[in-house]
């Protein structure tokens, strides 16, 4: 076993732990119960824009 | 400078010549010593599902799948190429056209039918050439794109640690900037299957990839291959797999990029920054998400899985926390290629994942432009590699 390397990726770890965990909390308050279907195919389509080939808004 | 963690937990690198690699530890132990981990994913999985939902828990799955596929079949994009520009060693590239491929005669028809699911369709851009480009050169000294990056950083991999945030700050300010780029010059989005329909997309791409393979093969090299037998192709079926299951699940394509920048945009929220007058960050889409958790982010989301399925299969085949030591010159060299990472892949409108594997699989030009201009650009990177002195 690395002792260096375990101690990296555990580091790593509780900081993403952390970052999850601030996020949720300073975020707004989710509704599970309001969550869409578990998939997307056959149903309404919802802009997210969340994907790397989004572009930014066109300007007027 | 030598970076000596590479022969463990790095599959853009040497460990990938023993593809897929297997433990040295006795099954027991193995078994024993991974039940927590298994336990930690089944967990976490729980935890999303029941706190955010069905469809993220299900994408936090899929992401468990793309690191688990990655970490265990020594698939890497980085490798691939810099295998064939070095060794002309063809395998690599030739796994990552079969996973293309077989994502693509899926991704494309569903794509052309079903206007609820939205393709990987990125501009045609003066800021997708230079950052495909740098993205592609970049890459070759970070020893790792997008996806690898990411997963290295959570095997423990202190070069990947550094390279991690900067990859975060760099992709945030390269999606603000990206409307100063685009007014620089930007054709719309091409998708081949609204021009030739699904059949005609799906055969012409084909027939380029079959030329393109055969192009690698008829420049190889007799060279001992660091992929050993059929498991690089099986894990190129897998991902597609994966890749497909994301896009049913999601709505659109297996991405990383977006998800990155969204990390930096939180924080920088976070920190006072007012995001709202933003070309790309004001749109009421990207402010909802800021204000979400990002566990409702598909990318995100997705993300964390790849990092989590990664570190378990790596932990499996023993290559989770490798030795090594970072040099002050690599600091340099991890944080200015992290930042230049994020910054490129905004501009290019995606990595290997999001603009390379799932541009061309949706049948968007801009994929083929991206590959295009990045594996130039790892041309260059691979010599600027070989001249800072790094691991080959």
């Amino acid at each position: 076993m690395n002792r260096r390397a375990l101690r990296y990726a555990a580091a790593f770890w509780l900081a993403a732990a952390a970052f999850i965990l601030l996020d949720w909390l300073a975020s707004t308050p989710h509704n599970r119960f309001a969550e869409p279907p578990p998939w997307s195919i056959g149903q309404p389509a919802n802009d997210t824009g969340a994907h790397c080939a989004a572009a930014p808004a066109a300007k007027k | 400078m030598v970076l000596t963690d590479r022969r463990r937990g790095d599959r853009d690198s040497t460990s990938s010549k023993m593809s897929p690699v297997t433990s040295t530890a006795p099954a027991s132990t193995t078994r024993r010593s991974l039940a927590p981990l298994y336990a930690l994913a089944v967990a976490a999985w729980l935890a999303v599902t029941w706190t955010v939902g069905l469809r993220q828990g299900a994408l936090f799955a899929v992401g468990i799948g793309f690191g688990a596929v990655l970490a265990h079949y020594a698939f890497g994009f980085t490798t691939g190429w810099r295998a064939w520009i070095r060794d002309r060693d063809p395998t690599g590239v030739l796994a990552q056209f079969v996973a293309i491929g077989a994502a693509m005669a899926v991704t494309i028809p569903l794509l052309a039918g079903h206007e609820e699911l939205a393709g990987a369709a990125g501009p045609l851009s003066v800021s997708l050439l230079i950052g495909a480009f740098v993205f592609g050169a970049v890459m070759q000294i970070a020893d790792g794109c997008g996806s690898g990056t990411l997963y290295k950083a959570g095997l423990g991999n202190l070069f990947s640690l550094v390279v991690l945030p900067g990859f975060v700050i760099g992709s945030f300010f390269g999606s603000l900037h990206l409307d100063w780029w685009l007014s620089l010059g930007s054709l719309p989005p091409v998708s081949l299957h609204d021009h030739w329909g699904a059949a005609g997309a799906v055969l012409a791409q084909a027939a380029v990839l079959g030329v393109l393979a055969a192009l690698f093969w008829k420049f190889r090299r007799a060279t001992d291959t660091r992929w050993r037998g059929r498991a690089v192709y099986v894990g190129a079926l897998l991902l597609a797999f994966f890749a497909l299951l994301n896009l049913l699940i999601a709505g659109q394509p297996w991405g990383i990029v977006y998800g990155l920048g969204l990390w930096g945009a939180k924080v920088a929220t976070w920190l006072g920054a007012d995001l709202t007058a933003n070309a790309f960050w004001g749109r009421e889409a990207q402010q909802a998400q800021l204000h979400a958790s990002l566990l409702t982010d598909a990318t995100s989301v997705t993300n964390l899985g790849l990092l989590l399925g990664a570190f378990i299969a790596a932990e499996r085949i023993g290559k989770a926390r490798p030795r090594g030591m970072v040099t002050p010159r690599q600091w340099v060299a991890a944080v200015v290629a992290g930042l230049l990472l994020g910054y490129s892949s905004r501009l290019a409108f995606g990595c290997n994942v999001g603009a390379y594997f799932s541009g061309i699989a949706s049948g968007s030009l801009h994929g083929w432009v991206w590959f295009a201009l990045a594996f130039a650009g790892s041309l260059v990177g691979v010599r600027l590699r070989a001249w800072l002195g790094l691991k080959a």
